[in-house]
C-alpha cells in the first residue's frame, strides 16, 4: 500500500519534471519505478519528445542586414528623442522627473478644478464619462501636452501626424474615432496619472 | 535573486553614457528579435518592432525598478509591444498569424528529429494557443526563462506561469494525438 503511494509520488514528481523543464532526472527509486512502468515511459518519451520538437521548429528567418540596421536606428531615435524634446531628456532624469511629475500632476487637478468651475454661459461637463466624446471632451484641457508626452514616450512618429490630422478640418471626427486609442495611450503613459484622473471626473459626474 | 549583469551598464546610462546603452542594444538585439519573432511572426516587422523595443527602454529607463533584471524587464517590453502590434493587425483585418507564419518545407532541416507534417501541427499548434500560454510557451521553451522570470515579464504569478504552461503543452499533445 505504501509502495504504491511512492510510486504515485515518484510517477507525479517525474512527470511535473518533464513538464516543466522538459526532462527528467530520476533517482535510483524513480528508475526502478520507470523500468517497470511502460505507460510512465511512454508519458515521459511523449513530453520530452514534445520540448525537443519545440525546440526544433524553425524560427522565421531575418535578413542580417535588417538585424544590422537595429543599432544605428536606435541611435537615430535616441538623437531625434533628444533633439525634439530636450525638456523631456532632461525629465528623463530621476530628479527631474519627479519634480515633473509633481508639476504635471498639480497642472493636471488644477486644470481639471478650472474645468468644472461655472463659467457663465460655458456647458457644464457632460456627466457620463463612459463615453469617448465626453471623456475627449475632458482631456482636451491638456490634450497638446498629453498628445506631446504620448508622442515622445509611446510613439514618437506619431507627433507630426496627428499634428497634420488636429490642423486638418476632420480633426473633430478623427478625435471621435480614436478617442479610445488616444486614451489608450494615456493610459499606458502613466497609469497612475490617468487613475487619478478617471477618479477626479468620476467624482465631478457623480 | 542572483546579481543582474546588466546594472552596470544600465547605471552608466542613467549617468547619461548613451553609448553604453549601445552595448544593450547589441547584447539583446538577437534574443529580442526571437522573441518577436515567435510572437509575432513577419520578419518584414520585427526589425522595427525591435527598435521601438529599445527605445522605449532607453525613453523608460528611469522607471526601471530593479526588481527583476533589466532582462526580464527588456522582455515585458517586448511582449506589450508584440501585443499591441497583434492587437493592431487584428483591427486592420491583417491575415491570421496562422497563415503568416506555416512552416514551409525547409531542406536545411529534412533532417531533423521530426517530420514536416509533424512540425507544422506542432507550428499551427502553437500559433493557436490562447496569447498567455503562447507568451509562456514561447518565453520558457525559446528563451529560457525560468517560471519566475516569466511571471515578472508577464506581469502574472510564478504559478500562474506554471499552469498557463501546463494548459499550453496538454493542448499541443492534444493536438498532435488528433494526427
Amino acid at each position: 500500500m505504501c509502495g504504491a503511494i511512492m510510486d504515485k509520488m515518484n510517477s507525479e514528481r517525474l512527470i511535473e519534471l518533464a513538464e516543466t523543464a522538459g526532462e527528467i532526472s530520476p533517482t535510483a527509486e524513480e528508475q526502478k519505478l520507470l523500468a517497470g512502468d511502460a505507460a510512465l515511459r511512454k508519458e515521459l518519451e511523449g513530453l520530452t519528445g514534445l520540448f525537443s520538437d519545440l525546440r526544433s521548429l524553425p524560427e522565421e528567418k531575418i535578413d542580417s542586414a535588417a538585424q544590422a540596421a537595429i543599432l544605428p536606428a536606435v541611435r537615430e531615435g535616441m538623437a531625434r528623442i533628444k533633439r525634439r524634446s530636450p525638456l523631456a531628456w532632461i525629465a528623463a532624469k530621476p530628479a527631474f522627473a519627479h519634480l515633473a511629475a509633481v508639476a504635471a500632476s498639480v497642472l493636471l487637478v488644477a486644470g481639471i478644478f478650472f474645468l468644472t468651475l461655472p463659467h457663465g454661459s460655458r456647458e457644464a461637463l457632460p456627466p457620463d464619462f463612459d463615453d469617448p466624446e465626453n471623456l475627449a471632451l475632458a482631456l482636451g484641457i491638456s490634450g497638446s501636452d498629453l498628445l506631446h508626452e504620448a508622442a515622445i514616450w509611446e510613439d514618437i512618429d506619431l507627433l507630426p501626424e496627428f499634428q497634420e490630422l488636429t490642423d486638418s478640418e476632420s480633426a473633430s471626427e478623427y478625435l471621435e474615432r480614436d478617442t479610445r486609442e488616444l486614451m489608450e495611450t494615456a493610459a499606458n503613459l502613466d497609469d497612475q496619472l490617468f487613475s487619478q484622473l478617471n477618479e477626479l471626473l468620476g467624482r465631478e459626474g457623480r | 535573486m542572483s546579481a543582474d549583469p546588466d546594472i552596470g551598464v544600465v547605471d552608466a546610462v542613467l549617468r547619461g553614457d548613451d553609448e553604453a546603452f549601445e552595448q544593450l542594444v547589441l547584447r539583446y538585439q538577437k534574443p529580442i528579435l526571437g522573441l518577436i519573432l515567435r510572437m509575432c511572426g513577419d520578419p518584414g516587422e520585427a526589425p522595427d518592432i525591435a527598435q521601438r523595443v529599445f527605445l522605449k527602454a532607453y525613453t523608460k529607463l528611469q522607471t526601471f525598478r530593479r526588481r527583476s533584471s533589466f532582462k526580464t524587464w527588456l522582455y515585458s517590453i517586448a511582449m506589450n509591444l508584440c501585443r499591441n502590434e497583434l492587437r493592431r493587425r487584428k483591427r486592420w483585418g491583417y491575415p491570421q498569424q496562422i497563415e503568416e507564419t506555416s512552416v514551409g518545407v525547409d531542406p536545411a532541416v529534412e533532417d531533423g528529429l521530426i517530420g514536416n507534417e509533424r512540425r507544422q501541427l506542432l507550428a499551427d499548434g502553437v500559433e493557436l494557443l490562447p496569447p498567455m500560454q503562447k507568451a509562456v510557451l514561447v518565453l520558457r521553451i525559446y528563451q529560457e526563462l525560468s517560471f519566475q522570470e516569466i511571471g515578472r515579464t508577464l506581469g502574472i504569478s510564478e504559478n500562474s506561469a506554471k499552469v498557463n504552461f501546463h494548459y499550453a503543452v496538454r493542448r499541443l499533445r492534444e493536438k498532435l494525438k488528433e494526427r
